[in-house]
């Protein structure tokens, strides 16, 4: 539908402010505190994506993936029992099967996600982006997290995003597709939102900011801009919700929860879910467990005392 | 920057303020309002118990950490007959108000000089803001911004193509508004002031008329909900509806769809009580077309953030002299308490009727024309003007050719000047210009002849100006103003009336001018008149100097201020 996308307006400086103000909300303490970052635990897609990994540090990856925070700390906060996990692990293409092995062996119903579709640049032919999607979906991934190409948002063919992007949705099977805008280099709002809405058009069952390699990654401003454009593709069809993952650039236990506030905000309470929103992290897993290691203990962890990822 | 003509300081001082509390949320739009005392002063600040609380806790802030020393900043809440008994008090130097003065004890007096009694500013001013949104906005933005209830609530003129999707995603941010404690800082709405009526029948109005009123449901408050609203948005309504012509007390919004930027330009011209405005829109021709057209002072691009006076210089700050209470002014001594008001008979007026009809044709046209174009008419009448210099004619003594041909000179080039400022400030820039006020009458009192050189600045900024003076100095004048006509100033721009000076004041603000500028203590003018007129300014006796000489420092820019209004647009961009 063309014409969803014909008459998008975003200004950018009003955005921007409307961001500043989320920071200055007051920040929670104690055991809400607790609370938040538990969820946000729940809500982490525990990530490895660089050149150097091998199978042993995947396994490591998968292991602290079941389980994220120390026991005795949940144990302290009466939660050992609630199924405390991160929703699912992603790593590359190629260490799919290792991921997969390890979890299958740990008994952990955790799912692979894997990116695909030539992660990072998205520079690469349509056919081999197919192929390593099918691929990955072969080697047991039950998530694929493609990444667009940026060429077409930014020369304005709509019309050949809609096809790609269906294309790698045919491709990905019974396996959830989540679409990666790579927001810091669309080059403007208005880009990331007609892109978002393009991408829900077509199939997607996440939107996600950013690969995590690019110089901008998820900042709020452009995290606002996409769940705008969410709400409004849930207004036009009524029923479809499409979930938003915001990954790149997120540190502190501070951030998340800001994140997760600026969703309830912008989206309503029902995102707050693992099915509609994740965390695109990897050092975040242990800056969330050092503050609940502060929350029940009253002082900060050495670096031994926390498992390594 | 040149200082303004006379000001020192001076000491105890009063402020009164009216009757119509604003607003109903924690932060009710005192902002930029509140009447701080230049250092120096201490002020007394009255008000009526509706409008009180928010003064109570500026006092007390006041006083923690010792931030003002004991006495300089006190507030009192009381019955009418309060801000009348201290106004008499001896002690009292300066007198201010801000709001509507419907009561009977502010009736008084206006002082032709108000060097000779206290001076009474401010007026009517403010209140809401108007949100325009055409079709070419960004919709969630302005809606986030709009549901942040500036100054208590708003109305927004939407487009059509454009008013339903802003009414969903308005409702959307009202139900999601956080009621509470107006002290603590997450609180976005608190309870209405005390003492201010439900807008019940306000909304019943409203269904009646057929409107759709959407409300949010309270959630448990503190104090069982009493006095709180919730935040409502009132759509569909008609121009004619009340509450478009009043100001609707509590968090409410509403919300009209209007067809294109004509048409939101005429309603928002018809609004009264709306001194600021902002205007969504990306399309930037359209935008910046628009945002000429408003009428309102402040007129914001793309935000709702109203400016801070504190980080802009002494530009915008005059600038924000129109937006509510103006900073304080120069106040007389008072030697002679406010005399009682005087009841006039009133016969019709036709030969000044007709004078300000005219004045009212040729405004609009002598304004807009650019200052160069008015630069050249005053230059051509400087050139035309009968005698050289020195030369007195007809035994006007005081007003020699020479010195009016070069105050002449003088306005013209300030006209060419006439340009405007713009202010950087970390979040935009604000474009700083001031537009004519329109129709200027001037009621002319004092035993000496007419002093052209007031009507200059005025016709020179862009005004038409009508003058009601003794025939004494009428000779001078008609000989200006024949040398203006003959340069090309329209007919009508300049009109000058004999008659008596005694209650002049009175005549000219009757036929509701733009501007009233009272010249001397005869030709005062009551307070129910003048309460009609936008801008009245009782011009100080020094303000012209000895005939014949130069004008005083800083007269020339206090008469450039008066014959003009403010206009401030925000333009927000860049880093914050």
């Amino acid at each position: 539908e063309l014409g969803w996308i014909s008459k998008v307006y975003v200004n950018r400086p009003a955005v921007v402010r409307h961001a500043e103000q989320i920071k200055k909300w007051k920040t929670l303490k104690g055991n809400w505190q607790a609370a938040w970052l538990l969820k946000a635990v729940t809500c982490i897609d525990l990530t490895t994506l660089s050149g150097d990994d091998t199978p042993s540090n995947v396994q490591r990856l998968c292991f602290k993936a079941k389980h994220p925070i120390r026991e005795d700390l949940l144990k302290a906060l009466d939660m050992h029992d609630k199924g405390i996990t991160v929703a699912a692990v992603c790593v590359y293409s190629a260490r799919v099967s290792d991921a997969v092995d390890t979890l299958k062996a740990a008994g952990c119903t955790i799912p692979v996600a894997s990116v695909a579709a030539g992660f990072p640049s998205g520079q690469t032919p349509l056919e081999t982006k197919l192929a390593e999607i099918r691929l990955a979906v072969e080697y047991g991934a039950r998530e694929i997290d493609i990444v667009i190409s940026r060429s077409l948002v930014l020369t304005g063919q709509w019309e050949g995003l809609y096809e790609e992007i269906r294309l790698c949705r045919a491709a990905c099977g019974e396996a959830h597709m989540k679409t990666i805008l790579a927001t810091g280099e669309l080059g403007s709002f208005a880009n990331v939102y007609k892109a978002s809405m393009i991408a829900m058009m077509a199939g997607s069952d996440f939107i996600k900011t950013s690969t995590g390699k690019e110089v901008e990654n998820a900042t709020f401003p452009v995290g606002i801009v996409m769940m705008r454009a969410i709400k409004e593709y849930y207004w036009q069809t009524g029923y479809k919700v499409v979930g938003f993952k915001p990954a790149g650039g997120i540190r502190t236990a501070k951030e998340a929860i800001t994140w997760l506030m600026l969703v309830k905000d912008e989206l309503g309470v029902e995102w707050l879910t693992p099915e509609l929103f994740r965390l695109g992290a990897s050092s975040l897993l242990g800056d969330i467990e050092q503050q609940i290691f502060y929350h029940v203990t009253g002082s900060y962890p050495l670096q031994h005392e926390l498992a390594m990822a | 920057s040149q200082p303004l003509f006379g000001s020192q300081p001076w000491g105890g001082s009063q402020s009164l303020l009216g009757s119509q509390p604003w607003g109903g949320g924690p932060s009710p739009c005192w902002g930029p309002t509140v009447p701080v005392p230049p250092p120096g002063n201490a002020a007394v600040l009255v008000a009526p118990p509706a409008a009180v609380l928010p003064l109570l806790l500026l006092a007390e802030l006041g006083g923690e950490g010792a931030a003002l020393p004991p006495g300089v900043l006190n507030v009192l809440a009381g019955p009418p007959g309060l801000p009348r008994a201290l106004r008499d008090h001896p002690g009292i130097r300066a007198v201010t108000w801000i709001g509507a003065a419907e009561q009977d004890d502010l009736r008084c007096h206006l002082w032709g000089s108000p060097l000779r009694g206290p001076r009474l500013g401010g007026g009517p001013r403010g209140g809401r803001v108007v949100v325009i949104v055409l079709d070419s906005a960004d919709l969630d933005s302005a809606a986030a911004a709009a549901a942040t209830l500036p100054r208590g609530g708003c109305v927004l003129l939407a487009q059509d193509s454009v008013a339903a999707p802003l009414e969903r995603r308005l409702r959307a941010r009202l139900g999601r508004l956080r009621l509470g404690d107006p002290t603590d800082p997450r609180t976005e709405v608190g309870p209405l002031a005390p003492e201010t009526p439900l807008p019940e029948e306000l909304l019943w109005e409203a269904r009646e008329e057929g409107a759709q009123v959407f409300q949010v449901p309270l959630p448990p408050l503190p104090g069982r909900g009493q006095r709180f609203y919730p935040p409502t948005l009132i759509s569909g309504v008609a121009p004619t509806s009340r509450c478009l012509r009043e100001p609707v007390p509590g968090p409410v919004l509403v919300l009209l769809p209007v067809r294109g930027p004509s048409e939101a330009v005429a309603v928002a011209s018809a609004l009264p009580h709306a001194a600021a405005a902002a205007l969504w829109a990306q399309d930037i021709t359209v935008a910046l077309d628009t945002a000429d057209r408003l009428p309102q002072g402040l007129v914001s691009l793309n935000s709702l953030d109203l400016l801070d006076p504190s980080t802009g210089g002494t530009d915008l700050d005059e600038a924000l002299r129109e937006f509510g209470c103006p900073p304080w002014e120069q106040p007389p001594e008072v030697e002679e308490p406010l005399s009682p008001s005087v009841t006039l008979d009133d016969p019709g007026d036709p030969e000044l009727a007709q004078a300000v009809a005219a004045a009212r044709g040729a405004a609009p046209g002598w304004g807009r024309l650019p200052g160069a174009s008015r630069a050249r008419v005053l230059r051509g009448a400087a050139a035309a003007l009968p005698g050289g210099p020195g030369t007195p004619e007809d035994g006007d003594r005081s007003d020699t050719g020479g010195s009016l041909r070069g105050a002449l000179l003088r306005w013209a080039e300030r006209a060419e000047r006439a340009g405007g400022t713009v202010q950087e400030m970390p979040g935009g820039r604000a474009l700083l210009t001031r537009r004519p006020l329109g129709v200027l009458g001037v009621a002319w009192g004092w035993p000496r002849s007419l002093a052209l050189e007031l009507l200059l600045p005025a016709l020179a900024l862009g005004n038409a100006v009508v003058v009601v003076a003794p025939s004494g100095g009428a000779g001078a004048a008609q000989r200006l103003r024949k040398a203006l006509v003959a340069a090309g100033l329209p007919a009508g721009a300049l009109t000058v009336l004999p008659g008596a000076s005694r209650c002049s004041g009175s005549r000219l603000a009757r036929q509701r001018p733009d501007g009233l500028w009272l010249c001397g203590g005869d030709a005062d003018c009551d307070w129910a008149s003048a309460v009609s007129v936008p801008c009245v300014w009782g011009v100080p006796a020094g303000l012209l100097g000895a005939p014949g000489q130069d004008l005083p420092p800083g007269a020339e820019r206090e008469l450039e201020l008066r014959c003009t209004r403010p206009r401030c647009l925000w333009l927000p961009g860049g880093a914050p």
